[in-house]
């Protein structure tokens, strides 16, 4: 018997957490016995009560939060900072224990294995590293036509100093076959429609990027456990790469001998056109490609946009720049609406697949409405564009400059 | 509805065209030329959602992040309905969404109809959403695109 629309009986099923609510739930009828309505959990969330700072909520189930520009102004991001992109549910506090907490490698390996933090920490050798991570969908809110999912602007994105060990180490003390090709990673959080046979996100990458050095199996963020929005006890760190790949509350690594087809590793998941398309235009999934290393971009987070200078008066302005898995190699920057350019100092990275910094001093000798574009280059030449670049369904990898608005009076 | 799209470019233009326009002269002595091209800017900076297309095209006095980009509605956690808007389909698109996800997340969407009825049907074959009546699905596919339409 197919479902009509709401009656007055379907109203009263749903009428305790209606009370609840103080609104009616039409679909009581749908709601899995024992799952608390998504709508209790639509109420005034705030950055706070997860530990950030002020944060822009763009969903509270799954939780979604980005960081405005001039909150990323520290070198190494704090966790306060940090943005936090879900697929899922996460575990609670009490199962994401440190303790009772284990991994298991398995698949195309001689030895599958089960570990716990214990174990990772003593048998492997620990490493720090400052690593940036970009959610993919970092900017989709510039893709016109509309792009479906968060509408992130410019805040996905954070650099923070990771421990852990590397992914390398344990997959060598695992064995790699020959066979293997690709991982696949899985995670302790929940799918949304609370279906456990459902995984909420489990993305993997191919094995010549998944045994660089660089990437971790990580319990720490900035020498403290990391926030559980951001996969405390134990997640993986694969920079450069759009942030999925580097699953969080990590329970599960398995080799497999092909490309993975885990949650939101097909269709139009983190896949982009293999070929150019026209904004808008349907693409096929046998036209879409998986997305390998980020793109360069850049982030002005000094000063804050809207900011005021007196004429003749200098000042700084920084940021950050990253290029997936290459270097930056230059920053440029106008106050002319990209007229004219000069180039900011910039810095090293202090290891593969940090944040490098930049500066310049400006003034301004006349007064009225200025804007600073930042520009950055990376080492093969490719550099940001002035507006979304490749239109894809998903609205993926728009590394268009960012812009402040800077007024001298 | 939406008002009309004003491009980034139009708007850089007209801001540029102003700062121009002031600098220059025109020719003619106007009253404080500065002055008032800084209080058209500075109003916008105060009310940066009262100018043409704020939500749509980027634009740099967006002091940050702030609400869903759809013009038509914004999160509202007192509404009865959490802020969605009240034409035919309201009762299904809450019932039906809410049942996994955040509202918040259908109210910062622009899709097209066909592209909203890709979303749906991947939310029923892939997300694990209850199949809806052909109308009822009908109906929400027409509530999204009218409310939340490319």
């Amino acid at each position: 018997m197919a479902p009509h629309n709401p009656t007055r009986r379907t109203l009263l099923k749903g009428a305790s957490f209606a009370a609840a609510l103080g609104a009616p739930i039409p679909f009581a009828r749908f709601l899995p016995a024992g799952l608390i309505p998504a709508a209790l959990a639509q109420d005034s969330v705030s950055a706070a009560d997860f530990g950030k700072d002020e944060l822009a909520i763009l969903g509270d189930r799954p939780l979604n939060m980005e960081t405005p520009p001039h909150l990323l102004d520290d070198r190494v991001t704090p966790a306060s900072r940090f943005f936090v992109r879900n697929n899922g549910l996460p575990p609670d506090v009490s199962t994401a224990a440190e303790e009772s907490w284990r991994l298991t490698i398995d698949g195309e390996v001689d030895n599958a294995m089960t570990l716990s933090i214990a174990d990772l920490k003593t048998r492997f050798e620990p490493v720090t590293l400052q690593l940036q991570l970009e959610c993919g969908g970092n900017g989709r809110r510039f893709f016109a036509p509309g792009a479906s999912g968060n509408q992130w602007t410019f805040g996905a994105i954070a650099c923070a100093e990771w421990t852990g060990v590397r992914l390398a180490d344990v997959l060598n003390a695992a064995g790699v076959k020959n066979s293997a090709v690709y991982t696949a990673h899985y995670g302790a959080d929940a799918h949304l429609s609370g279906d456990p046979e459902k995984d909420a996100i489990s993305r993997g990458a191919p094995i010549a990027k998944a045994m660089d050095p660089h990437n971790l199996i990580a319990w720490a963020m900035n020498g403290e456990a990391m926030p559980l929005m951001n996969g405390h006890p134990l997640r993986l760190v694969i920079p450069g790469w759009p942030g999925s790949c580097s699953q969080k509350w990590l329970t599960k690594i398995t080799l497999r001998d092909r490309v993975h087809d885990g949650a939101k590793m097909t269709g139009s998941s983190y896949r982009v056109p293999k070929n150019p398309v026209a904004p808008g235009t349907p693409v096929p999934d046998e036209d879409m490609q998986i997305i390998e290393s980020m793109p360069v971009k850049s982030l002005i987070t000094a000063p804050a946009t809207g900011a005021r200078f007196t004429v003749g008066e200098d000042f700084e302005a920084r940021g950050h720049a990253w290029a997936g898995d290459l270097d930056v190699a230059a920053v440029d920057l106008s106050i002319d609406f990209g007229a004219t350019w000069f180039a900011a100092a910039l810095d090293r990275p202090v290891n593969k697949y940090a944040w490098q910094h930049w500066r310049a001093p400006i003034r301004f000798d006349a007064p009225g409405y200025y804007e600073v574009w930042a520009r950055a280059r990376d080492t093969e030449g490719h550099m940001q564009p002035p507006l979304p670049p490749g239109w894809n369904p998903k609205g993926y990898l728009n590394n268009m400059m960012h812009r402040i608005a800077v007024f001298a009076v | 509805m939406r008002p009309p799209r004003v491009s980034l470019f139009f708007f850089a233009a007209a801001i540029a065209f102003l700062i121009y326009a002031a600098f220059s002269g025109g020719g003619q002595p106007g009253p404080e030329p500065i002055a008032s091209t800084l209080a058209v800017a500075e109003t916008a900076l105060a009310n940066p959602h009262a100018l043409p297309d704020f939500n749509w095209r980027f634009n740099a006095l967006d002091p940050g992040v702030v609400e869903a980009s759809s013009a038509s509605a914004s999160f509202d956690p007192a509404d009865d309905y959490w802020g969605l808007p009240r034409t035919e389909g309201v009762d299904l698109v809450a019932g039906y969404c809410a049942s996994c996800h955040s509202l918040r997340i259908v109210m910062q969407q622009s899709a097209s109809e066909a592209r909203w009825r890709e979303l749906m049907a991947w939310m029923i074959d892939k997300q694990g959403m209850a199949q809806p009546p052909d109308d009822d699905l009908e109906q929400m596919i027409g509530y999204l695109s009218e409310n939340f339409g490319a």
